[in-house]
């Protein structure tokens, strides 16, 4: 660490996150762009380089779709690099922003981007061609049955229920209440989800997140920025990131290295972050979470694997109202990606909501006392993870 | 369009896309003996000399030790079930549903391959009771078979 620049989030831009949007992908993109430079009180000018956050793009129909945005973002005459790992893009794209700041090549990076997945019917058709054309593409994988695989591991082995599940979708949606930019919201009951449309046994509607079109964007700074233009910060405390090999059936039996029912790639990135940002003790030193679920097993994985709790106990803690927002670990008080999910940019919505929270501009789901935030990110079939620790003071 | 025929400014249109795309994906030597393999009935994992582990999916390098791996090895026809999911859903260009989809090592592999299991599916739920992580399942090849992985699935042993 000793080598590092300090860098810190000093602007956050979402736009609002829907099925439709009658805003261009290029429109979308400029609008989170100038929301985030609007807060960090700059214009494009004030920016050295630019990371575009960009999943597959085969949702809009548009092949590369970064450089369609360039000057939309303000990136043209500057260095612009697009980064993609999955869904977790917005974890890596802010991690590589940061790396930028942190080397001390660059003393202010844009991180943007904006995905319209709703453009196309066809999103898990798209998804299911990431998987192997040989071996595994003609058997209806996709990020549903693959999220349905996983917790159905988790049920056999620790007892995990449907209705711990479904507990997870009515706080979720409850808290996305209070966002005005989330996609799906409103008051719903564990009878409720249980009762919803199967789709992947175990799985049901009200487990899986929406096809959303968004954008969002970060502004990160070398600490001598900040002190000179003495601005709130969210420091960048800690990053971790973890991948793992493409084959499902690599991490189940005996030899596998890890379990795709535990979700241990994102506790070896937790643990990069952590060391780093000096948490041993991660419930009692962090104050929230967004955690990236898109669907509900993954957030009973998550505070597992995060250590928030022992594997096996996501379900109930949950359950007692521990992750709530007035509980002693509040996760995805935005209502998360369970609520909107614009893929390229879902994981960097997760970091722009925890540094929001730390910057005590979460408005109407701002929480109070915010001096530690994580913020992770998965993409592929769970082969890429991010995990960044931000901090109001820097470590 | 004409100018008369414009929407108004503050409407937003759609224009409507299709992609049709062709592709030849080439396998390899290792896929391609495999799925020679299936051809003739036959399904083979490859072992690594350094940790010994059978892959299947068949691959040309442990990717664990980094070294070449080296031997085929009949795995099968039996298996153990690791992971299931049983779709209900119509997902637009996929299956019609109900069907299962089913993560099993076969006997003699170490990783688990995927494929459709094949079974009666009345009600979900009562389905879902019926396969757990332990399950045993056997490979059924097709009468017809191309050398692809969809010669055969699993069934219930």
């Amino acid at each position: 660490m000793e080598e590092r620049t300090r860098a810190a989030i000093i602007g956050v831009g979402e736009t609002v996150f829907r099925t439709h949007i009658n805003t261009s992908f290029r429109e979308l993109a400029q609008e989170a762009a100038l929301a985030a430079l609007t807060m960090a009180n700059m214009t494009p000018n004030d920016i050295d380089a630019v990371v575009f956050s960009m999943a597959p793009t085969e949702f809009m129909g548009v092949t590369d779709a970064e450089k369609w945005a360039i000057d939309a973002v303000g990136g043209r005459g500057k260095p612009y690099m697009r980064i993609h790992t999955g869904g977790a893009t917005g974890g890596s794209a802010a991690q590589a922003g940061y790396y930028h700041v942190a080397s001390g090549l660059y003393d202010t990076v844009l991180v943007v981007g904006a995905d319209k997945v709703s453009e196309t019917p066809d999103a898990q058709f798209i998804l299911n061609l990431i998987w192997d054309p040989f071996f595994e593409r003609d058997f209806a994988l996709n990020t549903v049955t693959m999220a349905a695989l996983q917790a159905m591991r988790h049920m056999a082995k620790y007892g995990t229920t449907e209705e711990q599940m479904a507990q997870v979708a009515v706080r979720s949606f409850r808290n996305a209440k209070n966002n005005p930019r989330a996609h799906l919201k409103g008051d719903i009951t564990i009878d409720d989800v249980m009762a919803s449309r199967r789709i992947a046994w175990p799985l049901k509607r009200y487990d899986c997140c929406p096809r959303s079109s968004g954008a969002a964007a970060i502004v990160i700074a070398s600490e001598h920025v900040v002190r000179d233009r003495d601005i709130p910060a969210a420091w960048i405390n800690g990053v971790g990131a973890i991948a793992n090999t493409v084959w499902m059936g690599d991490r189940m039996g005996p030899r596998a290295l890890t379990d795709l029912g535990d979700w241990e790639e994102l506790r070896l990135a937790a643990a990069t972050a952590y060391r780093q940002a000096g948490i041993t003790d991660p419930v009692n030193q962090i104050d929230m979470a967004e955690i990236y679920a898109p669907f509900t097993i993954n957030e009973i994985l998550g505070v597992e694997a995060l250590g928030f709790c022992k594997p096996g106990e996501g379900g109930r803690l949950s359950e007692e109202g521990f992750f709530d927002v007035n509980g002693p670990l509040p996760v995805n008080p935005s209502g998360g990606t369970l609520c909107s999910n614009p893929i390229a940019v879902t994981a960097l919505v997760r970091i722009g909501d925890a540094a929001l929270q730390i910057l005590g501009a979460a408005g109407s789901y701002q929480l109070p006392n915010i001096s530690t935030a994580l913020a992770t990110g998965v993409g592929g079939s769970f082969q890429f993870q991010t995990c960044m620790i931000l901090g109001k003071e820097p470590v | 369009m004409s100018e008369a025929e414009l929407p108004p400014a503050s409407t937003s249109m759609t224009i409507p896309a299709d992609w049709h795309i062709h592709y030849n994906y080439t396998t390899g030597p290792i896929v391609a003996h495999f799925l020679q393999g299936l051809a003739q009935e036959r399904i083979e994992g490859i072992r690594c000399p350094g940790c010994g582990i059978v892959y299947l999916p068949p691959r040309a390098y442990c990717e664990r030790d980094f070294i070449r791996t080296t031997e085929w090895v009949p795995v099968g026809p039996e298996g153990t079930l690791e992971a299931f999911t049983i779709v209900s859903q119509k997902f637009e260009n996929l299956p019609d549903p109900p069907y299962v989809i089913a993560f099993a090592r076969l006997d003699g592999a170490d990783t688990a391959m995927v494929n459709f299991l094949h079974m009666p599916i009345e009600h979900v739920e009562q389905a879902a009771a019926q396969l757990h992580p332990g399950t045993r399942i056997r490979v059924r090849f097709h009468a017809t078979r191309k050398g692809r992985i969809t010669d055969f699935h699993y069934e219930l042993a």
